[in-house]
């Protein structure tokens, strides 16, 4: 009682101390000055004979170069019976070459005072080299080698599969795994898009001679865009581009077109019991539009209303307000040939009922009422903030240039980007998101304690319930 | 195999000599007469400023039955001022295209963002307004505590390994400074009182305890108008009470299994006690952390996971502390290996560093890497580089150790490294945690 007295005298010391400062002019905030407008830089493109794309960008700000090689050699290639196969190949590049070994290669880019990386998404494949643009050409030889010239050696071939089985079976114990694993599963069903991680017969039916054909078969220079930004001079760039990589030749296959599931006609929540939990973690969506959708922008801005950021509706209800995540937002994600929006929280058991509620009733507040002016100004804001400084390092524009190509986005994507987000208004938001989401029945995935949330769950939708805790 | 080696030495030799090229980061630094350290930087090449305001209060300045509090006030920072509306501070960024964010760690909180350049002012007012006079009211704690306990569950008590990491620092240190983790305790963070919190803000926010740095596209004049502008008139503070870091010298191993009930592999985390930042040592240290961990062709990564074959996975690296710090392992171990034959192969290999100087191709090879990172640092973001700063200001006294921080790593020898791996990797000052899981399916562990 007296330490509570205590401190409301002093708070009340501290505010008449503040009530008396003359600096009355602190409480106005000084004025916002509007974003610069986006000009992208000028980008020199060629298209070799063999089909090879190139996009050259100088870029004189530090003596440094990134380069970008996209192919498409995504999850969409892998076989049906051999889920996670582009991913395995790409990880397996820098595994050993032709010419060099796995530890010789790493050793050989330290010596470049650079980096080379290779990761597979869904749609494709990037295998990147950054480094010091006075080795540029070396930089560009090693990334042909790394890319077209993998040997995977048969030792590191056995290592990868023990390893990626054994990563398979931790993965499980990790909750934004379970989540996403179920999660892809209900929007894309058999699509490639719904396999998240490769099965254990998957991962056990790997060989050689299947990495070794996947390759060949994909990694075709008509399946590929080069990009390089950095200290260089387009002219002996594309020179040495013509020279390395003029040899390379092969199409891919005829893409097998993979059906996408109907979407569901009723709500129904995917409960995964993950034996020890103390949080859930919480999925709520749907698919909307492909990368290339006609109202992607839109969706995209008008989802940031929602749930990008901290001023976004779900931060200050379900956090702020209530105090029932560390974690929420929403995002909307576009591929090749479908997307998806995704609201996600980790919340405390006892409230994770009442927080998917909470999020239900913001999405439907949202595709019923448009909000103010000021908050959509916000996130514009915020949004072209972002956007801008993506640009500002020879690395993000390399990024932002092999998405939008890999993507299938228009050429000027990024030049009439800007017009179009300040174009948007709360009305738009507002049809925007009634148009392309459906709450009644967009699927709920709950990974946590199932024996606490199984009761509360069933008051919001039809409870489908399955168990983390296996052993393989 | 001569041949290509002394090819290798001469394209290191010529990448390094290209590599002395200056790249300085621009520095200007003065201190308000209430004790606020400036430190302004200049790079005109990207339309963005980076702002950083560090104060000098962490968890090692906690006290018992207080834990977790230099970090509940991070979160408490951002509920509103005398003159910005609760929780508005993040939105009032966002909407002028910016981003921001705060972190705790053991010696400092931190607060930073990026905006487009032209709204540099917004931020200012912000930051000196909370500095000044932040809110802090019940409502407001109660939300946040529950917020920094969510917080806890998501980062460390859902996941697997990371509360027996922490027990790995618990364990090793014995001042009780050091030891606790700067989440805190459940129990703390809901033991703390109103009164507590405010007296927190009078003895730690103050600007003679802080440090704000500017960098990127500022117009130095204008720039250091609006500080004096914001900040001049906020009043001195007391000194913070000192705290002791002082370690007793541990005289032999540690070791205890740990039971971990949400991992599905066994793993072992190590630690040995390093000496404090910017010494020699600790410098050699750091070349440790290189030669040992960093990168697929690091010694540990090639023994470990390639060669024998009894690791997953492994990670780590030498603290910087201002105090004595840890130079700490993290290993999976593959299915069906004992964590005795993963510190077997990992103490052989600290046996060869110990015994041996590293070869002069791997002491070059890392030497390009550390001077390359020069060039990177030149599109450093802003607040990277503002937080790089503010950290070389309030722990060391001067922004300028960032254009040698090179110089001082290129200067350790191999002889230095192999003996600060002989005095510090050494069983007696080694702290050991075997992470075991529990199966609580009782379906069979791994």
């Amino acid at each position: 009682m007296n330490a509570a007295i205590a401190g409301c005298v002093l708070l009340m010391t501290t505010a008449f101390a503040y009530a008396q400062s003359e600096e009355t002019w602190r409480k106005t905030p000084p004025p916002v000055k509007a974003p610069a407008t986006f000009k992208t830089p000028r980008t020199i493109k060629r298209t070799l004979p063999n089909g090879l794309r190139t996009l050259i960008v100088e870029n004189h700000r530090a003596p440094i170069v990134a380069c970008r090689l996209g192919i498409y050699a995504g999850g969409v290639t892998d076989p049906a019976d051999s889920p996670g196969l582009a991913s395995v190949v790409a990880s397996m590049l820098q595994q050993g070459t032709e010419r060099r070994s796995a530890l010789e290669l790493r050793e050989y880019v330290e010596m470049l005072g650079g980096s080379v990386g290779a990761s597979a998404n869904e749609d494709f494949a990037i295998v990147s080299a950054n480094g010091l643009s006075e080795n540029t050409t070396k930089l560009l030889e090693l990334l042909e080698e790394v890319a077209l010239h993998p040997a995977f050696p048969p030792d590191e071939v056995e290592l990868k599969k023990r390893n990626v089985l054994q990563t398979l079976r931790m993965q499980k114990a990790q909750p934004d795994f379970l989540l996403a694993e179920k999660f892809n599963q209900a929007l894309y069903g058999d699509h490639p898009y719904g396999i998240l991680f490769p099965t254990p017969e998957s991962i056990e039916a790997l060989s050689r001679e299947r990495l070794v054909n996947f390759h060949r078969d994909y990694y075709t220079p008509q399946s590929a865009v080069l990009v390089i930004v950095g200290d260089i001079k387009p002219s002996t760039a594309l020179a040495e581009v013509t020279r390395i990589f003029g040899k390379w030749a092969g199409s891919p296959p005829e893409a097998a077109a993979r059906p996408l599931p109907a979407a569901p006609t009723e709500r129904k929540i995917f409960l995964v019991h993950r034996e020890g939990s103390v949080q859930s973690n919480v999925r709520i969506g749907q698919r909307t539009l492909k990368r290339t959708g006609t109202d992607y922008v839109e969706l995209s801005i008008s989802n940031a209303v929602l749930g990008g950021g901290t001023g976004a509706r779900l931060f200050s209800t379900v956090r702020e307000k209530h105090g029932y995540a560390y974690s929420v937002s929403s995002g909307v994600d576009g591929k090749r040939e479908a997307g998806g929006f995704a609201a996600v929280a980790q919340t405390r058991t006892d409230v994770t009922a009442a927080a998917i509620k909470e999020i239900l009733r913001q999405i439907e507040q949202l595709r019923n009422e448009p909000p103010s002016e000021a908050e959509l100004d916000r996130v514009k804001s915020l949004v072209m903030g972002q956007f801008a400084l993506r640009w500002s390092t020879p690395s993000g524009v390399a990024e932002s240039l092999i998405q939008r190509e890999m993507n299938g986005l228009p050429e000027d994507y990024y030049e009439t980007y800007q017009k179009r987000v300040m174009a948007i208004t709360p009305e738009k938001v507002r049809a925007t998101l009634a148009k392309y989401l459906n709450p009644d029945t967009a699927p709920i995935v709950v990974v946590g304690d199932a024996g606490k949330l199984r009761d509360p769950l069933k008051v919001i939708g039809q409870v489908e319930e399955s168990s983390a805790s296996t052993k393989n | 195999m001569r041949v290509a080696w002394l090819v290798s030495l001469a394209l290191i030799i010529a990448v390094a000599a290209h590599a002395e090229k200056k790249y300085e980061v621009a520095i200007k630094q003065f201190t308000l007469k209430n004790g606020l350290r400036v430190v302004l930087s200049q790079d005109r090449s990207a339309p963005a400023v980076g702002v950083c305001v560090m104060y000098d209060v962490g968890s090692r300045n906690e006290v018992k039955g207080r834990t977790g509090f230099a970090h509940l006030f991070e979160h408490m920072m951002f509920q509103g001022s005398e003159n910005v509306g609760k929780a508005q501070h993040m939105a009032i960024i966002e909407s002028v295209g910016g981003s921001v964010n705060g972190s705790t760690n053991t010696e400092s909180t931190q607060y930073y963002q990026s905006v487009p350049s032209n709204n540099l002012e917004t931020v200012l007012w912000l930051e000196s307004d909370r500095m000044r006079s932040l809110v802090v009211n019940v409502e407001n704690l109660k939300n946040q505590q529950e917020v920094v306990k969510e917080e806890k569950r998501m980062r460390y008590d859902n996941q697997p390994y990371a509360s027996a990491r922490q027990r790995l620092v618990e364990f090793a240190y014995t001042n009780f400074n050091n030891q606790h983790p700067t989440i805190g305790s459940m129990e703390d963070l809901d033991a703390a009182l109103l009164e507590d919190v405010q007296s927190f803000f009078n003895t730690y926010y103050t600007p003679n305890n802080a440090a704000l740095v500017v960098a990127g596209d500022l117009n130095i004049p204008e720039t250091t108008r609006l500080i004096r502008r914001y900040f001049e008139t906020i009043p001195k503070g007391p000194v913070p009470p000192p705290i002791s870091v002082s370690e007793s010298p541990q005289t032999e191993e540690k070791r205890e299994k740990y039971d971990d009930p949400l991992a599905r592999a066994l793993a072992v985390a190590i630690a040995w006690h390093i000496p404090e930042r910017l010494t020699a040592d600790n410098n050699a240290m750091q070349w440790v952390e290189s030669v040992l961990l960093s990168g697929t062709a690091s010694r540990a990564y090639q023994r470990l996971v390639k060669q024998d074959q009894v690791a997953l996975s492994i990670n780590g690296g030498a603290d910087a502390r201002r105090g004595p710090g840890l130079f700490s392992v993290f290993a999976v171990q593959k299915a069906g290996v004992s964590a005795a034959e993963v510190e077997e192969s990992l103490y052989d290999e600290i046996r060869k560093l110990q015994t041996d100087l590293i070869s002069e191709e791997e002491y070059q090879r890392i030497k390009v890497r550390i001077k390359s990172a020069r060039a990177f640092q030149m599109v450093q973001s802003p607040t990277s580089r503002a937080q790089e700063l503010a950290r070389y200001t309030i722990y060391d006294g001067d922004p300028h150790l960032i254009n040698t921080a090179d110089e001082r790593m290129l200067a350790i020898t191999r002889e230095q490294i192999r003996d600060a791996a002989r005095e510090y990797l050494t069983p007696a000052n080694r702290t050991v945690i075997e992470i075991v899981p529990i199966d609580l399916d009782a379906t069979g562990g791994m």
